[in-house]
């Protein structure tokens, strides 16, 4: 690529705001973390004490050994439940997998905290469907005891991201695989473990690594169960409690990154060089076949069984929102429509401050992520893969760890016209939740630069356009698609952030609505209206991600309406 | 058919290429490029892929890395200049057509970047569009046309800007091959009315022969010969030329004197007498000639003034229609015939018996 003494000037200049804006609010936050975690916290010397003190202490062992063995089974329940769906769909010829899509939605438009204490009523010792089943048969089930509920709530949540890979792998691979297989004489069993299973292999690891460092990290859920011998939960009760000068929470954050980067990690090992792009025009997929009555009647009974579950916190959730009491009971003894007046009277600043804090992040996460998309993609600037680095490296730093950052980094940065700590502002929250889901909207605007081809710009450069102008006129209109789908899965995702908020809120009026339903959440007479708190946050989330759907598909469909259909015309010129 | 106005607009200008050279990071695409194409003409890149000639082509527009050596585009260096800045007008490979915008807004872009008042720009686009025929169209997207529709599109808004030069990136080789008769034809009667020097890359030499003025063959980044496409078919000057455009037996040996006469040796156990071989003698050489130069005969048959009389036998033949083509074994060498045909014409089988009339004065010595 060419480079133009004016354009360039531009280009430096930009990419060096950015590359300040990362180095403040992600690497000296992070960096200053694993500093004090190896220092003395008397002397400031460096040392590996802080460490020795927590392996030696049995209550982080303890929690140490929890975190690992819930992510752990996690990852393993998400995959029995991910597997039989992933299986239908792309084996079988079946009217259900529509419904098997919407399954691997549902899941994701609620952050698994909000359905966390709903999910203790339907479930937990006492809760409805254990009322059923030892009025039946005499017993209960421990589906919530202890970390039992975290594992199960977590992989209710989180087998989407299991689902979504692993079909797409299998997707991936073309017909002719299997059928070159078979023509070698290759069939069966022996069919699946030499070719399928090799070529899925990649996009379930990635899946799988994806779902162990979401749960390793997940601070609200275990919080909301009042679990708290976790590793997340136990940074977070050391910082809140003791104090951000107690080293421990910086040696848990510091062993949350590690795990994050190594599973960051595994997934890139198991996807590099991996990339089987297979389907040719016209084939792909496996062979499908029909499926025989009481087959087709076993697979929507395990549909159905999977929705229920994926649907529980949902539903409980909206009886609790509607429920006067709900104890020792199947279902509420009434409904009615308190909880929600009062959530109202009170949750106004909740709402309003959710809008406009995971707007802003979501605004400037586009900004960010088109401006880095570009600079990496189209432009000759030294060091400009660091900026896509760092930028995707947010993905494994936990919201807990960039909390603590926050706090210890900018306590004493006083912001001059407010005149406070910047760690206490409201801007704080609105920089943690951009930091956190730069990785998503980056990874949207790089797919949708990535789709504009370098020749549309060299057009616009050849008929008298400058670069600037052609980001205009040219790149930015064809991207906005991918530039809107980023913006709505930063702002529904960091809507409903917790961990990182939940160390950065200062004070009630700045809280954001998952900050508000935690709080609910603490007392039994605030469940009610912290559900139907719950029920509002899930439909801002529903609704922003399902007008993405519309205006990508809009766009879409203007892009190529009537191509096929308009006749050849070979008349003169 | 509607003319643009090109009485403000101005003459035809001249491309000069000095000593042009360029790297993708270590690889070397071209090197030491030199050129001068005359105002108006319409010239051809021919090459290969990986010759470099569409390299060279973008050069010319200021797409690419930095080149060393200098471009002149009607006497001005424009070597260091920003594409936007060049007015040099390019049709892509693929078009490029911008999906977000109609054919209308399409073609407009460039006088709007050029910032013309709306009146001109409308008249502007409407001549354009009326030109390739497609005023019918101005509101449609590139999306609802067909390839041809799309290719004239791009043409459109490329000539409405009025370059000094028109750049052609194989913008035919997307278009099945009937359209593209139709379309090669259309864009030399638009060049010639509008007197633009052109530049088309192609690497397909009957649409480089059919259009061109002179055509520069490339190969490995260096220009193997420049010429008319009628001099480059009957005189190339190396082993690539003859090869790249149309067929040739190329047979590696060398000349000598035997006797008083210069006679052709190959390595392969063929010798030919050579009519006019002066400084022509030593070894390394090549002797080329084409398959319609030799008729092939019955082994009885006799010999014209003029001609040599090789003996083969025939080794393959295949039916192309107006005619023949064998390959007959001489030697370690497989010679290709071809033997005009029509309805009832005598045809020989594989392992007849031949004697082949090569025309001595139509064999060309190169060096290797």
């Amino acid at each position: 690529m060419k480079i133009f003494s004016r354009s360039n000037w531009g280009v430096t200049t930009l990419g060096l705001a950015i590359a300040i804006f990362l180095i403040a609010f992600l690497i000296i936050p992070v960096a200053t973390v694993v500093v004090v975690a190896f220092q003395d916290p008397n002397t400031g010397e460096l040392t590996l004490i802080n460490f020795v003190d927590f392996f030696n202490t049995s209550l982080f062992q303890e929690s140490f050994f929890n975190s690992f063995y819930v992510a752990s089974m996690s990852v393993v329940l998400a995959t029995i439940i991910a597997l039989p769906l992933a299986y239908f769909t792309t084996r079988f010829n079946f009217g259900g997998a529509a419904l098997i899509q919407t399954l691997g939605i549902i899941p994701l438009i609620m952050p698994p905290f909000v359905g966390a204490v709903a999910m203790l009523l339907l479930f937990g010792e006492n809760g409805s469907v254990n009322l059923l089943v030892s009025e039946w048969f005499g017993f209960t089930i421990p589906f919530m005891e202890g970390l039992n509920g975290v594992i199960l709530v977590e992989s209710i949540h989180y087998f989407p991201f299991i689902l979504i890979n692993l079909s797409a792998a299998l997707l991936n691979i073309d017909r002719s695989m299997e059928e070159s297989a078979q023509n070698l004489g290759a069939s069966g069993l022996r069919l699946f473990r030499r070719i399928v299973f090799p070529l899925a292999m990649p996009g379930y690891i990635a899946g799988a690594s994806l779902v162990f460092l979401k749960v390793f990290d997940d601070l609200a859920t275990p919080l909301l169960l009042n679990i708290n011998n976790m590793l997340a939960p136990q940074a977070y009760l050391r910082i809140s409690s003791i104090g951000i000068s107690d080293p421990m929470g910086y040696v848990i954050s510091v062993i949350l990154v590690a795990f994050s980067l190594f599973s960051l990690w595994v997934a890139f090992l198991a996807l590099k060089n991996k990339d089987y792009s297979m389907v040719q025009k016209g084939g792909g997929g496996l062979m499908k076949r029909d499926l025989r009555p009481w087959e087709k009647i076993g697979c929507y009974a395990v549909i159905i069984l999977i929705l229920g579950m994926v649907l529980s916190p949902h539903i409980g959730l909206g009886l609790l929102s509607f429920g006067t009491i709900w104890s020792y009971s199947a279902l509420p003894d009434a409904f009615t429509l308190e909880h929600y007046e009062r959530m109202f009277s009170i949750a106004g600043p909740f709402i309003s401050n959710t809008l406009l804090y995971a707007g802003l992040a979501a605004l400037i996460d586009v900004i960010l992520g088109t401006a880095i998309a570009y600079i990496v993609w189209r432009t000759g600037l030294a060091g400009r893969k660091w900026l896509d680095f760092i930028a995707m490296g947010a993905v494994a730093v936990p919201g807990v760890v960039l909390g603590i950052g926050y706090l210890r980094t900018f306590v004493e940065f006083n912001v001059p016209i407010v005149d406070k700590p910047l760690a206490s502002w409201w801007v704080i929250i609105v920089i943690a939740l951009a930091i956190r889901r730069l990785p998503y909207a980056l990874r949207a605007c790089t797919a949708a630069l990535q789709q504009v081809s370098v020749m549309l710009e060299e057009a616009a450069e050849n008929l008298g356009a400058t670069k600037a102008r052609t980001v205009r006129r040219v790149v930015v209109p064809l991207m906005t698609g991918g530039i809107l789908a980023g913006f709505v899965t930063s702002f529904a995702t960091a809507s409903v952030e917790l961990s990182a908020t939940i160390m950065l809120v200062s004070s009630e009026s700045d809280a954001p609505l998952a900050y508000g339903i935690y709080e609910f959440m603490q007392s039994a007479a605030g469940r009610g209206p912290g559900a139907a708190l719950g029920i509002v946050a899930v439909l801002i989330v529903g609704i922003a991600t399902y007008a993405s759907h519309r205006v990508i598909e809009h766009t879409e469909k203007k892009r190529s309406s009537g191509g096929i259909t308009v006749a050849e015309q070979t008349g003169a010129v | 058919m509607p003319e643009l106005n090109r009485d403000n607009g101005p003459d035809a200008v001249g491309v000069v290429i000095d000593d042009l050279s360029l790297s993708f990071g270590e690889t070397e695409v071209l090197k030491g490029v030199n050129l001068t194409i005359e105002p108006g003409e319409f010239f051809t890149f021919l090459g290969p892929s990986g010759s470099g000639k569409s390299t060279l082509l973008r050069a010319i527009a200021g797409f690419g890395p930095t080149p060393g050596g200098k471009i002149l585009i009607g006497g001005d260096d424009v070597t260091d200049l920003a594409p936007w800045t060049r007015n040099v007008g390019m049709v892509f490979q693929s078009y490029a057509l911008w999906p977000h915008m109609t054919v209308r807004k399409n073609v407009a872009f460039g006088l709007e970047e050029r910032k013309l008042p709306t009146r001109e720009i409308d008249q502007r686009v409407d001549e354009a569009l009326n030109l390739v025929g497609l005023l019918e169209f101005a509101d449609r997207r590139p999306s609802q046309l067909s390839g041809g529709q799309q290719q004239r599109v791009a043409l459109a808004r490329t000539v409405v800007i009025e370059p000094r030069v028109l750049l052609l990136d194989e913008p035919l080789s997307n278009l099945d091959a009937n359209l593209r008769v139709q379309m090669r034809r259309d864009i030399l009667d638009l060049q010639r009315k509008l007197k633009l020097t052109t530049i088309f890359v192609t690497h397909d030499q009957e649409e480089a022969n059919t259009t061109s003025d002179r055509i520069a063959v490339l190969d490995q980044g260096i220009i193997q010969q420049i010429g008319s496409p009628i001099e480059l078919y009957d005189e190339p000057v190396n082993r690539f030329v003859a090869d790249f455009l149309g067929t040739a037996n190329l047979l590696n040996g060398g000349v000598a004197m035997i006797d008083g006469n210069t006679v052709f040796k190959s390595d392969g156990g063929m010798t030919i007498p050579l009519a006019n071989a002066e400084n022509q003698s030593g070894d390394n050489r090549i002797a080329m000639f084409r398959p319609q130069d030799i008729a092939i005969q019955l082994p009885d048959c006799g010999v014209s003034e003029g001609e040599v009389a090789i003996f083969g036998k025939v080794n393959h033949r295949e039916f192309l229609g107006s005619l023949v083509r064998y390959g007959v074994t001489v030697g370690e060498h497989i010679i290709a015939v071809d033997d005009s045909h029509s309805a009832g014409r005598r045809t020989f089988e594989t392992g007849d018996d031949v004697v082949l009339n090569l025309t001595v004065k139509q064999v060309k010595i190169l060096f290797d």
